[in-house]
C-alpha cells in the first residue's frame, strides 16, 4: 500500500511541477570527452553537446533531441549536486558521451575515456563573459562501457 | 442536490474524455514512430541508461521493461505499445486499451526518467486517469453497440467513477499551474523580471537564433513575458471554475503552449499541455464546436464539384 501511495511522490511522476523555477538555469553546460587509444595514444577532446545542437540546427525534428534532453538533465543534475539522481546522471552522462565519441573513434580502438563538464554564463556576449569556462567535474579514466549506436 | 444528482445520474464531458483520448494517444503514437531510430539508444539495456542502473531505480511490477535485458524484447515492448496506442486512438475496446496504454506509456518514461520533461510525467499522470473515464462513447471509428442494460447501483458507480476521473484531470491541470506560479514566485529572476532572458538564451532550448536578439533588443517585452506568464499561471487554478472565463483562459493557454512548441522545440510537452487544456472546455463550448464543424463540413459537402460533383459523376 506503501509503494502504491508512493507512486504519486516518486521520481517518475513526481509532482514538482517547477518549470524553469524557482529560476530557469543561468548558464549553459558543455560535455567534453577524451579517449585513450590502446596503444596510449590521446585523441582530442570532442565537444558531445555541441554535437547534439548542430545536429539540431540541421534537421529540427532530430530524434536526438530526446537524447539530448538526457544530457542536459543528467549533467544539470551533476551541476546542482543533486545527490538522490547523481548515479543515474553520471552513467546517462558518461554512456550518452560514448556514444558521440564512438561516430569519431572506431571503439575498438579506444581503451578508456574521462570526461570533463565545463559551465558558462548566460546571455553575456562572448567578449564581456565574466569567466569563459568554468569547469564543473572530471572524471577519471574509465572503461568504455557498451552502448548501442543506431542513428 | 443537484450537483449529486448530475454526478451520480449522468456521464459528464464524454467529448472531453475521447478528446483526451485521441490528444494523448496521438502524442505517444508521435513519440513511438519518432523515437524508432534511436529507440535502443533511449530504452534499450545498452542505452542511455545501464540495465543494472535502471533495474536499481525500478519499484512496480508494471514496469514492464525490467523483465528481461534482451533488446529484442525491448523491441517486442516497443511496438506492441505503439499498437496499443494506434488502439486507442481509433476506440478499440477503449476500457481495456486505455489501461495498456497507461501502463506501457508509464513504462517507457520510467525506463530513462532523465530524458523526460514534465510533459510527459503529466502525460502518465493523465493517462492513468483515462483509465477511469468513459472515454469511448463517442469519436470512435467503430460504433458503439447497443448499451447493455445495467442494474442502477453499478450504473450509478461507473457514473461516479468517470465523472470524480474528469474532475481528476483538472484537478491534476489546476496542480500543474498552482505548483508552477508557486515555485515561481520565490525565484529572483522570476521577481525582477529577467528569467524569460535566461531561458531565451540558453542553447539548449535555441529553435532560432532571432527570439533571443529580438528580446535582448526589447527587454520591456522579456519582462512583460515573464511577469505575464507567473501573472496566467497563479490565476488559472482560481478562474478556470468560472464557466465565462474559462474558455479564454483555455484559449489563453492554447496560445501559450503553441507558443512554447514553436520557440523553445518543446514539442510533446506543449502538445500534452494543449491536449490537457481542450479537456477542459465545457460541454456547452464542445456541442457549439461540434455544430460549427458540422455546419462547415455540410457547407463543403454543398460546394459544387466536391461532394455533389463526385456524385453526380458516379451517378452519370
Amino acid at each position: 500500500v506503501q509503494r502504491a501511495l508512493s507512486f504519486y511522490s516518486g521520481p517518475q511522476v513526481s509532482q514538482s511541477w517547477s518549470l524553469f523555477a524557482p529560476d530557469p538555469p543561468d548558464y549553459d553546460l558543455r560535455v567534453l570527452i577524451q579517449g585513450r587509444t590502446r596503444t596510449q595514444r590521446l585523441t582530442s577532446w570532442y565537444n558531445v553537446t555541441d554535437y547534439f545542437l548542430q545536429t539540431a540546427a540541421g534537421n529540427r525534428l532530430t530524434p536526438t533531441r530526446a537524447l539530448s534532453e538526457a544530457l542536459f538533465h543528467s549533467t544539470t543534475v551533476i551541476k546542482e549536486r543533486t545527490l538522490s539522481q547523481w548515479d543515474v546522471a553520471m552513467d546517462e552522462t558518461v554512456r550518452t558521451s560514448t556514444m558521440v565519441i564512438e561516430r569519431y573513434v572506431p571503439k575498438s580502438q579506444l581503451s578508456a575515456i574521462r570526461i570533463a563538464i565545463y559551465s558558462s554564463p548566460i546571455g553575456y556576449p562572448a567578449a564581456t563573459a565574466p569567466s569563459a569556462l568554468t569547469l564543473v567535474k572530471q572524471t577519471g579514466w574509465r572503461p568504455v562501457p557498451v552502448v548501442t549506436l543506431t542513428w | 442536490v443537484r450537483l449529486v444528482e448530475r454526478f451520480a445520474f449522468q456521464r459528464l464531458g464524454l467529448y472531453q474524455a475521447a478528446l483526451l483520448r485521441i490528444g494523448l494517444s496521438s502524442i505517444m503514437l508521435t513519440q513511438y514512430f519518432w523515437h524508432a531510430g534511436v529507440r535502443q539508444m533511449l530504452w534499450g539495456p545498452y542505452g542511455q541508461l545501464d540495465y543494472s542502473e535502471y533495474l536499481r531505480h525500478s519499484y512496480y511490477f508494471f514496469d514492464i521493461y525490467r523483465y528481461s535485458a534482451a533488446p529484442q524484447y525491448v523491441d517486442i515492448i516497443y511496438w506492441g505499445s505503439a499498437i496499443i496506442a494506434a488502439m486507442l486512438l481509433l476506440g478499440v475496446f477503449p476500457r481495456v486499451t486505455s489501461v495498456a496504454f497507461a501502463i506501457t506509456t508509464y513504462s517507457l518514461f520510467a525506463r530513462n526518467t532523465l530524458s523526460t520533461d514534465a510533459g510527459q510525467t503529466l502525460l502518465v499522470l493523465l493517462s492513468f486517469l483515462l483509465c477511469f473515464l468513459d472515454s469511448g462513447r463517442v469519436l470512435t471509428v467503430f460504433t458503439t453497440r447497443a448499451v447493455r442494460r445495467v442494474p442502477a447501483p453499478l450504473r450509478f458507480l461507473r457514473n461516479i467513477v468517470h465523472n470524480a476521473a474528469l474532475f481528476g484531470v483538472a484537478w491534476q491541470v489546476c496542480m500543474v499551474y498552482a505548483w508552477a506560479a508557486f515555485y515561481k514566485l520565490g525565484g529572483s529572476t522570476w521577481r525582477d523580471g529577467t528569467a524569460l532572458h535566461y531561458v531565451a538564451n540558453s542553447t539548449h532550448f535555441e529553435v532560432f537564433r532571432e527570439v533571443p536578439r529580438f528580446l535582448g533588443l526589447h527587454p520591456g517585452l522579456t519582462a512583460l513575458f515573464t511577469y505575464g506568464t507567473v501573472v496566467f499561471q497563479s490565476a488559472f487554478p482560481f478562474l478556470m471554475w468560472n464557466e465565462r472565463l474559462k474558455t479564454w483562459l483555455i484559449a489563453m493557454a492554447i496560445c501559450l503552449h503553441m507558443g512554447i512548441a514553436v520557440t523553445m522545440g518543446l514539442i510533446s510537452f506543449s502538445a500534452t499541455m494543449i491536449v490537457a487544456d481542450v479537456s477542459l472546455l465545457s460541454d456547452r463550448v464542445f456541442r457549439q464546436l461540434v455544430d460549427f464543424f458540422a455546419s462547415a463540413f455540410r457547407r463543403i459537402e454543398n460546394i459544387p464539384g466536391i461532394f455533389q460533383g463526385e456524385s453526380t459523376r458516379n451517378a452519370s
